[in-house]
């Protein structure tokens, strides 16, 4: 049987500045840069291509600045690439977008959002990114019931409460703004809410960063166990290498904008072909 | 007046102002932004209702001015007083006299017709400003109809209070597109928004907004399905002077017993009543 990939991502590129038409060939590892020398345009990211399988976990890895989670931004629709194709194969991306394959960049903002709110789940590194602070954490998750068109107060409340309770939050605390929780208590907020609509696909960009390795132990354990109930498909993006070890099948290693390196995960952990591969392995180590 | 323009404003100006009109009509709900102009008095008390008002009015018009329902409070009385110096119309207390009432705060309780124009005074025309004080992303969330975080206003409100505390200003969704401030109308007046007859005008002075309600078009208060909208509720309580119980009562201390007493809000209403109670 031939496994068609749920996500399909060709040619991304991003580039902040006024690019000269010459920044991707004057960046990159083999310049050992990420600014154009001509016009001074970073390229965050260039020429990614990848896909994801149903059910499969992804890891993208890579030093501070190398563009994975610009590549997660642009997947959320958080910012507009230069180029690139963007598809996901879903039966709710029927139901919104009707049958044949469209690139989702291309989309109006309406659609977008409604991808963004049916299709993607997404876990910020910092929860104020992805929580309105002052509204309350039972609140913050009813969002995305509300943006999905639910009006009935009574669901809402029983979905916020199931998810309350699918990612150990005290049930207690619904009514509280996450601004009084803990960082660990504030990223299951965070989870619950992308998990709302039951999408497909979920993004975690660097969701343990910040956490003390016990709090993180049990944000991966809640990670993997969803991951078992629920099947979806995950990209995560991380600078630790104990979460891709722990969690991922396959993995990018990105370096400058660009990926030097893809395989499984067990490869490229052991056998780092990649000099840059080699350094992130041996330095965790 | 000698000197002056009829309706004061000068032509040029009623026209772009009437021009702003018509397209605020064609998109129901819609804020149209228009070049508030200089007034003799001054924004925020008024300025919206009065331009638009001075630039649809003609010499046979007859023209009725309420503030809170009331004929011969400062605002009404100061308004008519320029109104009519500047264009001498015949001016009226009778809701069914009148050919353009302007407004405040209520909506008259007679029922109107398609012949009237009721101009309402907005002293803030954005209903997504409670949550978000930037204009760039309310018009962005106007425009891809993006009210998720208006029903999550809602949300939070019931959740702190077991109810929506919104008293005045009740957020409404006119022709199922836009989000519309009604400007600060009692909830008892809500529903007299909705398939009304009479074109009711919005106009916000200091805030530079024309919107408009057409006749006849669908406007529906925010609410859940199992959530519903309420009006004020006035069980028990009637009207001391006409004995009116299916009005909306302004409540009051009275003075020399300490006692909570209820009088109609719509004055020349209650009045009408009382004289029709007197003939019988």
């Amino acid at each position: 049987m031939e496994l068609f990939p749920i996500l399909e991502v060709r040619n991304l590129t991003k580039i902040y500045g006024k690019p000269c038409g010459e920044c991707i060939s004057h960046t990159g590892p083999i310049y050992e840069t990420n600014i154009c020398s001509r016009c001074n345009s970073l390229v965050a990211c260039a020429d990614i291509n990848f896909e994801l399988y149903p059910g499969e976990i992804l890891g993208i890895v890579g030093e501070s600045g190398s563009g994975k989670s610009t590549v997660i931004k642009l997947l959320a629709f958080d910012v507009e690439p230069l180029q690139g194709e963007y598809y996901i194969k879903h039966e709710k991306i029927i139901n919104i977008l009707g049958n044949g394959q469209k690139n989702l960049f291309n989309l109006t903002p309406f659609e977008k959002r409604q991808i963004r709110n049916q299709v993607i789940g997404i876990v910020y590194q910092y929860p104020y990114l992805g929580l309105k602070m002052n509204i309350s954490a039972g609140g913050n998750i009813a969002e995305n019931l509300l943006v999905a068109g639910l009006r009935n107060l009574k669901r809402i409340r029983e979905k916020v409460l199931e998810l309350f309770e699918k990612t150990e939050l005290p049930i207690q605390r619904i009514d509280e703004p996450p601004i009084k929780f803990s960082g660990g208590m504030q990223q299951r907020v965070q989870i619950a809410k992308a998990l709302s609509n039951n999408p497909p696909v979920l993004f975690l960009d660097e969701v343990t960063t910040g956490l003390d390795v016990s709090v993180k132990a049990r944000i991966l354990d809640l990670i993997k166990n969803l991951h078992h109930d629920y099947n979806f498909s995950i990209i995560i993006v991380s600078h630790d290498l104990s979460i891709i070890r722990v969690l991922t099948h396959r993995t990018i290693v990105m370096k400058l904008g660009r990926v030097v390196e893809a395989g499984l995960t067990d490869q490229i952990l052991e056998d780092p072909q990649h000099p840059y591969t080699q350094l992130l392995v041996n330095s965790q180590l | 007046m000698k000197g002056y323009n009829f309706g004061f404003l000068d032509e040029v100006s009623k026209r772009e102002i009437r021009r702003k009109i018509l397209k605020a009509i064609a998109i129901p709900g819609y804020q149209v932004p228009f070049s508030s102009k200089e007034l003799p008095i001054p924004r925020g008390w008024g300025t919206g209702g009065i331009q638009i008002t001075l630039s649809i009015i003609g010499p046979d018009d007859i023209l009725k001015v309420i503030d809170q329902g009331c004929d011969e409070s400062v605002n009404a009385v100061n308004i008519k007083k320029f109104i009519k110096a500047v264009t001498g119309v015949e001016l009226t207390t009778d809701t069914t006299e009148a050919t353009i009432i302007q407004t405040r705060h209520r909506i008259p309780e007679e029922s109107m017709t398609e012949k009237q124009i009721l101009v309402l005074q907005v002293p803030y025309p954005e209903a997504l400003r409670v949550f978000e004080p930037s204009e760039v992303e309310t018009r962005r969330m106007h425009a891809e109809a993006d009210y998720a975080r208006m029903w999550l206003y809602l949300y939070e409100d019931i959740v702190k209070f077991q109810e929506i505390s919104i008293g005045a200003r009740y957020p409404v969704l006119v022709n199922n597109r836009y989000i519309m401030d009604p400007s600060p109308i009692p909830r008892w007046d809500i529903p007299k928004l909705n398939m009304a007859k009479t074109l009711y005008l919005f106009g916000a002075g200091r805030e530079k907004r024309i919107y408009a309600v057409p006749p006849y078009t669908d406007v529906k208060p925010l609410e859940f399905e199992d959530f519903k909208f309420r009006v004020e509720d006035f069980r028990g309580k009637c009207c001391m002077i006409c004995g009116s119980s299916d009005t909306f009562l302004d409540e009051l201390i009275d003075g020399s017993s300490g006692e909570r007493i209820y009088i109609c809000s719509d004055t020349s209403y209650c009045k009408k009543r009382r004289l029709v109670r007197s003939e019988l």
